[in-house]
């Protein structure tokens, strides 16, 4: 049997609410187009190229210079189809038959093609590319040898017609369609990396809703409105000025002084509950989740962590409704390892509640009545250093002495990686952010076998086989309708990592986009879980005819 | 007002125009206790054309004399508190500042103690003389330049075009007083304040620079004030003189009259205390003179300056060549001659503070390529006393612990011990028990000297380098430390290699004398020989420069001295010629000469 | 003056050497792999080992040296592990928004810090000294990140005299000029101090008034061309540590300077960028301690060039 998907969208896991689905079609009947606004960083854009930009502040820019075959409805997890009119999956799961849209032209004018699609996955996967994302691809038939350097294409991806391709796949892969969401998975024109080289990342080419207008470097980013862009009438703006090398803090004088729309490092910490205490300034702001969790590892491998006793005591000693005063409450306090917004997320279940007593007789039961010592690694930039504090009162509050190790962010990512180096890391600073809204996103790397290496991103080194099998199984429903089954599964997955207690989930961050008065368009575009800070190709401003 | 007044009348002699009358001045200093006063009831008067001398020691109050009358006592401590300053008419204490400046430099003007830092060192000498011309007289930059070159030429300055454009560093101290002199002369002053003008300068140096002042007094009729310590100076300068001391005026009269009578007290023992120059026949010591302590053999030091892209060594400076003297146990052998000539250098030597090649033998040892413990046994025999006894003074350290200090470091006794040896120490130069736990800023120069002394004694060493030790003391106290000094050669027989530029000291303590021109001894004998029957012609010239503290004596004129000492500075390769010494009888070694010059 | 020249122009380059060679073994001693940076959280070991590979990283230290020494005689600075730019081409673009902020802070901190120290020191002991020797210890000890936001805050967002940040015009300049400036004028204000406050006591100034001059001659020609000569000196070493407070005051003001380029490099293990900055400083700095020796060279008759 074959699932034929049309425009409508394909979901998986989230019941989608059809006005949802609506809003990828339907335009906003109070938008406005022209115009431009002004955004700010504090960084320099280190790159657009769509095989390597893998920050935050690139991941949105490049989601606007290119498309790729998938998508996410605009202010949602939703994923929709994007330079795909339309696509079908074989009966076994394995074989994703894409059809492409007819008439798509690239910045530099020409149509894009099925050779196109198949350039880019190859280039994406080459070793040379040197991409991050190239990992997301393991999936496709063919990758191991273009991974480990015998092949330069690989033998999953063909097309099948000027506007066809065809990519199988050596197992089930249910998160797949997520993964051709992904910017990693852009449609790149080849002319245009030939002649760039090295520097595509500096003169990117696209079919997204805007190209690169301007960049002067350490300075700014001109964005310009793609006339051609394929989603008649969108974008709205006709450009975005992303000015660099602006600290938070002076970005929010400007955009008080009307000068910035939006300041793309959001509301500096040390300003924000001035702001929101202000109810002209805070209705400027929207709230909304992240797919985020600030947790701290426990070392499974390093005793007296090896017990998971004591890992389930430090669970309870953990105070999260403080730590979240600490951040000034930008956060809610976190129960599991996924964040409420992600689907799975288990509803209901209350984690280890903070109970001093209960933590206490637990650790005298593994035979440390009288605590230990121990060391808590943290990266060094605010507000991490005081959340790092807050935990060790609350260590100390059932006799545990934690020794704080406050490290540049390398330093932790690399002690991390070593089996027997940090017990305890707060994650502040390197949290997982989720790459694509999916359940398993939150457990390869960080909480799966695959990830508790030597450089492995594990760092609680929790390597649990029979979730591990689990999660094979459950990621192997790649039927749609059984969407809801396998999002069960997953659930089921991380209530199992909850007894072991490799970690301590504290909180889930909040998002508080501001933005000036000008700029218009619905809330969830502000805080669109997969573009950050904002969707710019659905936003407008108000001020124009 | 009054009072003074008729005190003005009083000291007036009917038949000379005073130029500048001093009535009465007192100057204070504003202290934590209030006005402490510096100087009080001076009274003088200057004749035109008339010389001065205000002399007196340390701390007299003859500087703040002079600055008074300048108008430039340091504000706003000191101050004037009473009396007046007369220039003609004019009383230069009430003057405003803006009129006093224009006197300053052009009616009255001031030449001072130091020439190596009285001169702006990033100005051209020219430039430091246009404008202390332009800044009184209205002229145009090109007539200034002209009338500064005049003044350098009238100084006798050789080469004065070349010297308006060079800096004062390239100029040595002679030179920069001779600029410093035509600088006050270029206007033609009514009076000229002279305040120790010679003091910073080499023997020889001092003789070219009275001649000068001397000269130029005469043709152009300048009266002045001449400032000094000396009483050489003194006889040979002034037609009046006034004593000082302590702040108070002791004595003023015609030269001859007060160094022929001298009315009071301290006039007798500051002229009683002046080291006079003989012909080398004074007193003998009484003590023994053993076997050779310290011997000398072809003691050469070079110094090398680098230059070029790789930084070679260009040029060496021969700071001393190739020689030879030995001292005997509990004998005083000095080493004299004029900055530069290398004196320093051999005791530097000595006390292993440089390198060297050649021979130095201390009681029977050559000190060089010593082990550590054998130089360390070395180090106790040979002491050193330096000029300047503050610098030499930890000012943190109390100084019954810096007495103490060298016993420490050498492991000498038990703390009781030390403090023993360091009370009779203090005993024996002088020093009270009590001094002990005082720091060295609460003592006096010569006590000071005192303090060195006795660490140097510390150690019973056979010999002290005594390195310019009683220069910068007052002759009232120099002639106690030399009397000291010669004490302990008697007591002790220790020897001492007494290095200084002053030859009437020198004649006075030494048994044998080393005369030492650019690096080379050209003269050395019994201080009889020496002295008595100079026969290089450096030792003479040297000799003939000293001022004689005595008005009647008559200065042979003939010999004028000019001339520049030839630079020790020598490309590589460039040897000095060695002087040849030769014995002219008893071990008076002379250097052979070129006769013509 | 030339032989000066060409043997403290080697005598750099050796500098330069030996700060390369420092900042790359400790750069390869940090315990951050940059490899790990670039190949991201998704990367299996494969990947990382190819990366390594790429780049030469998996070669003994002494080999990479040699050949980022080569690459650097060339004029390559290698290309940046994260944004795959040449280095040269980062620095170059942001270099000239450094130096004008050095231009500017330097005058700014001259212009204020001796006009300071002058004014303190002929009016030594009295209430204006007072004040001025606390107003430079205040800015010798005020956070620079602080100056900076009070400066944007008062003269920007308040008052409007100067835009909010940037870089472009010279009105840009001002306000980065003076956070920086304020730092460097209390130190210069209190070396200017102690050096006029010296300088006023020698025997040539009382020459000078002996001379008749007027106060103001003695001040302007004779105590001031002296007092300055070690300030002189000071401004070589000024340009390292201006260096230091580039990363900040850059980030304050928005400025496309260096230091922010550094700064990011620094985050993100980018060695190559790191080393290129370095470098760059370094050279900066070698070459501000150059002119100010070959300054004092020309103004103090006294130094001779040997």
């Amino acid at each position: 049997m074959k699932h034929l998907l049309t425009t409508t969208a394909l979901v998986l896991g989230l019941a989608l609410p059809l006005t949802l689905a609506a809003q990828t079609t339907a335009m906003d009947p109070n938008a406005k187009s022209g115009g431009g606004i002004v955004v700010t960083y504090k960084d320099d854009v280190a790159t657009l190229d769509p095989a390597i930009g893998y920050d935050w502040q690139n991941w949105s820019m490049i989601k606007s210079l290119f498309d790729g075959l998938m998508d996410y409805a605009p202010g949602t997890t939703d994923l929709v189809p994007g330079l795909a009119e339309s696509y079908t999956i074989s009966d076994d799961g394995q074989t994703f038959t894409f059809k492409l849209r007819a008439g798509v032209k690239f910045h530099n004018g020409r149509e894009m093609t099925a050779e196109d699609v198949v350039y880019s996955l190859n280039r994406v996967t080459n070793p040379k590319t040197q991409s991050p994302g190239a990992g997301f691809f393991g999936s496709i038939d063919g990758y191991d040898a273009v991974a480990d350097g015998s092949a330069t294409s690989l033998s999953g991806v063909s097309s099948s017609g000027p506007l066809s391709v065809t990519i199988k796949l050596s197992r089930p892969d249910a998160t797949f369609l997520h993964v051709m969401a992904l910017n990693f998975a852009s449609i790149v024109p080849k002319e245009a990396v030939d002649a760039a080289g090295d520097d595509f990342g500096k003169n990117p080419v696209g079919t997204g809703a805007f190209s690169l207008g301007e960049w002067t470097i350490g300075q700014r980013l001109v964005f310009t409105k793609n006339p051609d862009y394929w989603r008649a009438g969108l974008p709205y703006l006709d450009s975005i000025t992303f000015e660099v090398g602006q600290e938070p803090i002076v970005a929010l004088l400007r955009l008080q002084n009307g000068e910035v729309d939006i300041p793309g490092d959001g509301i500096p910490p040390a300003k924000f509950r001035e702001v929101m205490d202000d109810p002209a300034q805070a209705a400027r702001v929207v709230e909304g989740g992240q797919l985020h969790t600030g947790y701290i590892t426990l070392n499974t491998q390093m005793p007296p962590f090896d017990n998971v006793k004591v890992r389930q005591a430090v669970n309870m000693a953990i105070n999260k409704a403080r730590i979240v005063q600490v951040i000034n409450g930008r956060a809610v306090p976190a129960t599991q390892p996924l964040p409420p917004s992600m689907p799975g997320y288990t509803d209901g279940y209350a984690g280890y509640a903070f109970d001093k007593d209960a933590a206490k007789a637990l650790l005298a039961e593994a035979g440390f009545a009288d605590g230990f010592d121990t060391e808590l690694y943290v990266m060094n930039t605010d507000p991490n250093p005081r959340i790092a504090q807050a935990i060790q009162q609350d260590l100390a509050g059932i006799g545990v002495r934690a020794a704080i190790k406050s490290l540049a962010q390398a330093s932790v990512i690399a002690a991390g990686g070593e089996a027997d180096q940090a017990p305890m890391i707060w994650s502040g600073g390197m949290a997982w952010i989720a790459d694509f809204p999916d359940a398993s996103n939150f457990y390869g790397p960080i909480l799966g076998c695959a990830g508790a290496v030597q450089g492995g991103w594990n760092w609680s080194w929790y390597c649990n086989e029979d979730l591990d099998a689990m999660a094979a199984k459950a990621d192997a429903v790649t039927d749609p309708a059984k969407a809801d089954e396998r999002l069960q599964m997953w659930s089921d997955i991380y209530m199992e990592v909850m007894k072991d207690a490799p970690w301590v989930p504290v909180f889930n961050e909040q998002r508080y986009t501001m933005k000036s008065e000008r700029m218009g368009g619905a809330d969830a575009l502000y805080v669109d879980p997969v573009s950050i800070p904002i969707n710019y190709d659905y936003v407008y401003v108000n001020d124009v005819q | 007002m009054t009072a003074a007044t008729k005190k003005l009348s009083g000291t007036l002699a009917p038949d000379t125009i005073a130029v500048l009358q001093v009535c009465d001045l007192t100057v204070s200093v504003n202290t934590e206790t209030g006005l402490k006063p510096l100087i009080s009831n001076i009274d003088f008067s200057l004749a035109r054309g008339e010389t001065l001398a205000i002399a007196g020691e340390s701390g007299s109050g003859k500087s703040i004399t002079s600055l008074a009358i300048m108008g430039l006592l340091p504000p706003p401590a000191v101050r004037v508190t009473g009396g007046q300053i007369f220039f003609g008419d004019t009383d230069l204490i009430t003057l405003p500042e803006t009129r006093m400046r224009d006197i300053r430099g052009n009616r009255i003007a001031m030449i001072f103690q130091e020439p190596m830092t009285s001169l702006n060192p990033v100005m051209s000498i020219g430039n430091q003389l246009t404008e202390a011309i332009m800044a009184h007289d209205p002229i145009s930059r090109k007539e200034a330049r002209a009338c500064a070159l005049q003044a350098l030429s009238a100084v006798r300055l050789s080469q004065p075009e070349k010297r308006m454009t060079q800096y004062p560093h390239e100029l040595s101290g002679g030179m920069r007083q001779r600029v410093m002199i035509a600088m006050a002369i270029a206007l033609r002053p009514d009076v000229l304040i002279a305040d120790e003008p010679t003091t910073a300068l080499d023997v020889t140096v001092q003789r070219e620079v009275l001649d000068l002042l001397r000269d130029l007094q005469r043709d152009m009729g300048t009266a002045m004030i001449l400032i000094t310590h000396d009483m050489g100076v003194v006889a040979e300068m002034a037609d009046r003189v006034l004593v000082m001391q302590s702040g108070q005026m002791i004595e003023q009269g015609p030269v001859r009259q007060v160094f022929q009578a001298p009315a009071q007290e301290y006039t007798r023992s500051l002229l009683a205390a002046v080291p006079r120059m003989g012909d080398g026949s004074g007193v003998n010591n009484r003590h023994e003179i053993g076997a050779p302590i310290a011997e000398i053999r072809d003691l050469s030091v070079q110094f090398d300056i680098r230059g070029g892209i790789l930084g070679r060594v260009s040029h060496q400076i021969h700071a001393v060549e190739k020689v030879s003297f030995s001292i005997r146990a509990g004998e005083t052998f000095a080493l004299v001659g004029e900055s530069g000539c290398g004196k320093s250098t051999i005791a530097k030597a000595m006390a292993g503070l440089v390198p060297y090649s050649g021979q130095i033998r201390i009681a029977g040892s050559e000190i060089q390529g010593l082990g550590r413990a054998a130089t360390k046994a070395i180090r106790r025999e040979v002491q050193m006393i330096f000029q300047d006894p503050m610098a030499s003074l930890d000012p943190r350290m109390r100084v019954g612990d810096l007495v103490a200090e060298p016993l420490i470091i050498h492991g000498i006794g038990t703390p009781q011990e030390r403090t023993k040896r360091v009370v009779t120490l203090f005993d024996r130069v002088g020093l009270l028990r009590d001094h002990m736990d005082r720091y060295p800023h609460e003592f006096s120069g010569g006590q000071r000297q005192r303090i060195c002394i006795a660490r140097a004694l510390a150690l019973q060493p056979k010999l002290i380098i005594a390195d310019e030790s009683v220069s910068a003391l007052d002759v009232s106290v120099q002639a106690r430390v030399l009397d000291l000094l010669r004490e302990l050669t008697e007591e002790m027989g220790v020897a001492y290699l007494f290095i200084s530029h002053d030859m009437a000291v020198v004649e006075n303590i030494s048994d044998r004398v080393g005369v030492m021109y650019l690096g080379q001894i050209v003269e050395m004998g019994t201080r009889a020989q020496v002295f008595g029957n100079p026969q290089h012609p450096y030792t003479r010239r040297l000799i003939a420069a000293v001022p004689v503290p005595d008005p009647t004596h008559d200065r042979p004129s003939s010999t004028r001295l000019t001339g520049e000492i030839p630079s020790p500075i020598r490309r590589i390769g460039d040897m000095p010629s060695a002087v040849n010494l030769t014995d002219k009888g008893g071990g008076h070694l002379v250097a052979e000469f070129d006769h013509h010059h | 003056m030339a032989s000066f020249l060409v043997r403290r122009l080697l005598q750099s380059l050796l500098i330069l050497l030996g700060v390369s060679l420092i900042t790359f073994v400790l750069l390869y001693a940090l315990p951050a792999d940059p490899v790990r940076q670039i190949a991201g959280r998704s990367a299996t070991a494969q990947t990382v080992q190819n990366i390594r590979e790429q780049l030469g990283l998996d070669q003994p230290l002494a080999v990479q040296y040699w050949r980022y020494l080569g690459n650097l005689l060339q004029g390559d600075l290698g290309r940046s592990y994260l944004q795959k730019t040449q280095v040269s081409t980062l620095i170059m673009s942001r270099l000239p928004a450094s130096l004008l902020l050095m231009a500017g802070a330097i005058f700014t901190e001259l212009l204020i810090g001796l006009t300071m120290g002058v004014i303190a020191a002929l009016r030594r002991g009295s209430h204006a000294d007072q004040a001025l020797m606390i107003v430079s210890f205040v800015g010798v000890s005020a956070p620079q990140f602080v100056v900076g936001l009070l400066l944007l805050y008062v003269f920007a967002v308040q008052l409007g005299w100067f835009p909010i940040g940037g870089y472009g015009t010279f009105s840009h300049l001002v306000l980065p000029s003076l956070t920086m400036g304020i730092l460097g004028s209390g130190w210069y204000s209190r070396m200017m101090r102690s050096s006029m406050i010296d300088v006023l006591r020698q025997d040539f100034i009382r020459t000078a008034r002996a001379k008749g001059l007027t106060r103001r001659r003695i001040i302007m020609r004779h105590a001031l061309p002296n007092a300055i000569l070690p300030i002189i000196a000071m401004i070589g070493i000024d340009v390292g540590i201006f260096m230091g407070g580039i990363v900040v005051v850059e980030s304050v003001f928005g400025w496309p300077g260096i230091g922010q380029l550094a700064w990011q490099a620094i985050q993100r293990v980018d060695i190559p960028i790191i080393m290129g900055v370095t470098l760059v400083s370094a050279t900066a700095i070698v070459i501000g301690n150059l002119v100010a020796d070959v300054i004092s060279l020309l103004v103090d008759p006294r130094i001779k060039i040997r």
